[in-house]
Parts: C-alpha cells; structure tokens; sequence
C-alpha cells in the first residue's frame, strides 16, 4: 500500500495527505509508474492541489480525489464503478484536472465506447460527453486552459483496417473539426 | 534532492526505513533505483508517497540465458504483494 504524501522541497516538509492508504495501482496499468512519471497524478498550475486517482486492487473502482497541498485534506470530485476493468487511458491516463476552468475531463467506457465528458471540479457533476460515437478516444493528449478545448485521438473501428484519426474537438461537444 | 547547479544535497525526508520507504521503485520485476514522483509546475513541491511492504515475502527471479540460469533472490521490499500479504 502506499501513502501519498506532498514534499515543500525549499522547507524540506513533508505533507502526509490525510486519507487511508492507497493500493499500488495506477489506472493505466498494475503499477504507480508505467511509460512516465507517477501516474495518475496532475498538478494545479500554482502548486496549491493535486488531483489523484486512486484505483482498486482490481481495477474496479477509481476515486479522482483532489489534495490541498499545505494542509493534506483531501476531497473527493467523482469516482467510476464498472463490472469489469477500468482503463483510464493507453500508455498514460486520460483525464486532466482543469483547476482554472474548475473542470475535470474523464475518461469512460461507459456508453460502450471509451469517451471523454466533462464534469464540474467543484461540484462532480456531469456537464456534458465531449466525445461521441463508434470509436475509442485513445489519448487526450493536449488542451487549451482558457477555451478548455480537448484533442483527442479517436480511434475507428472498420472491418480490415484500424484507422485513428486526429481530431479538435470542443469540451462543449460543439466545433468538432 | 541535488542541486544540478551547485551539487548541495538536502534531505527531504527522515523517516523511510527499510520496507516502508519513499517514491521506491521496487515493487515487481520492473524496478529502478530512481524515485517515482511529480515534480510541482513550479518546481517548488514534490507529489510521491512512502510504500508500505512490511509483511510481503520474498520472490525470485531466474535469468533465461545461454548456460546455466542465474537465481535472483528479490528482498522483501523488492516482491510484489500477492493475494495473503498484509
């Protein structure tokens, strides 16, 4: 099990986040490092939160929690339930914390397909599936802090061929290019 | 932590000990000597954990090799937990 702590490196102060401790588990594979740094983690810009997801031993269940980094206290945004296994994304996760919108992009294979929604950081709910249809949002892989606006690589499925394909879309849903 | 300009190191934590330490990379056969964390956007604060494998038990590895193999006894702090352990 681990024990999430925060580290003010210029005062040397270790902050231990005040929750149980986690398993060793990311949401992208059976470790907490699997291609990059400590995975499922993201910072807030100024330093003051950390957004972390706890996952299950068998990756049923995950817990987006956000940390305040003086204080150790910890809440929780939103969690994800499945039958199965939960995927937060290939090779690194695919959910971002968005403290400056107050907005959190997930990642959910909920309607069958893996897709991106936004939910509000503050309150956990839904605002809306960015993401839609018959393909697989592979990676969230940039955005634009001010229009919150998400690039993902969706997936395709066709009979013969894998094909993904680049897109720009809106967290709104809308302006998909 | 070393400071790639000057090389004064800091200790940043005091209380890790053998099985119960910190940002270790040590649980399974993928394993390193660097620290697993996140570094702060401001470079100023540090987002790891301190891994508790008190009352897991040994594992071993063998090496597939041309001659005989080679038994890698793993210590304790370096097996993965498994369904039993604490």
């Amino acid at each position: 099990m681990i024990e999430r702590v925060v580290i003010d490196v210029d005062r040397a102060r270790v902050v231990r986040l005040q929750m149980p401790p986690d398993p060793h588990r990311s949401s992208v594979c059976d470790d907490v490092e699997c291609s990059g740094p400590f995975e499922d983690v993201e910072w807030s810009a100024d330093g003051r939160q950390v957004a972390f997801l706890p996952t299950s031993r068998d990756h049923k269940e995950a817990h987006l929690r956000v940390a305040d980094t003086d204080s150790g206290r910890v809440r929780q945004v939103l969690e994800e339930k499945v039958a199965t296994y939960y995927e937060s994304g290939n090779d690194a996760h695919n959910w971002r914390f968005l403290p400056a919108s107050n907005e959190v992009i997930w990642f959910s294979e909920r309607d069958n397909w893996g897709q991106l929604y936004l939910y509000d950081l503050q309150t956990g709910r839904l605002k809306n599936q960015i993401t839609t249809g018959e393909g697989t949002s592979r990676s969230c892989s940039g955005w634009m802090r001010r229009t919150v606006s998400s690039t993902s690589a969706a997936s395709a499925r066709r009979r013969v061929a894998i094909r993904i394909s680049f897109i720009s879309i809106g967290s709104d849903s809308m302006g998909r290019t | 932590m070393r400071d790639t300009a000057t090389g004064k190191e800091t200790q940043l934590t005091r209380d890790g000990v053998k099985e119960f330490g910190y940002a270790t990379d040590n649980a399974g056969w993928i394993h390193s000597d660097s620290p697993i964390l996140l570094w702060s956007p401001d470079s100023k604060k540090i987002a790891t954990f301190q891994m508790d494998e008190r009352g897991t038990g040994d594992m071993y590895l063998v090496s597939t090799n041309v001659g005989h193999p080679r038994l890698e006894a793993l210590e304790a702090s370096r097996c993965r937990a498994i369904p039993g352990s604490s």
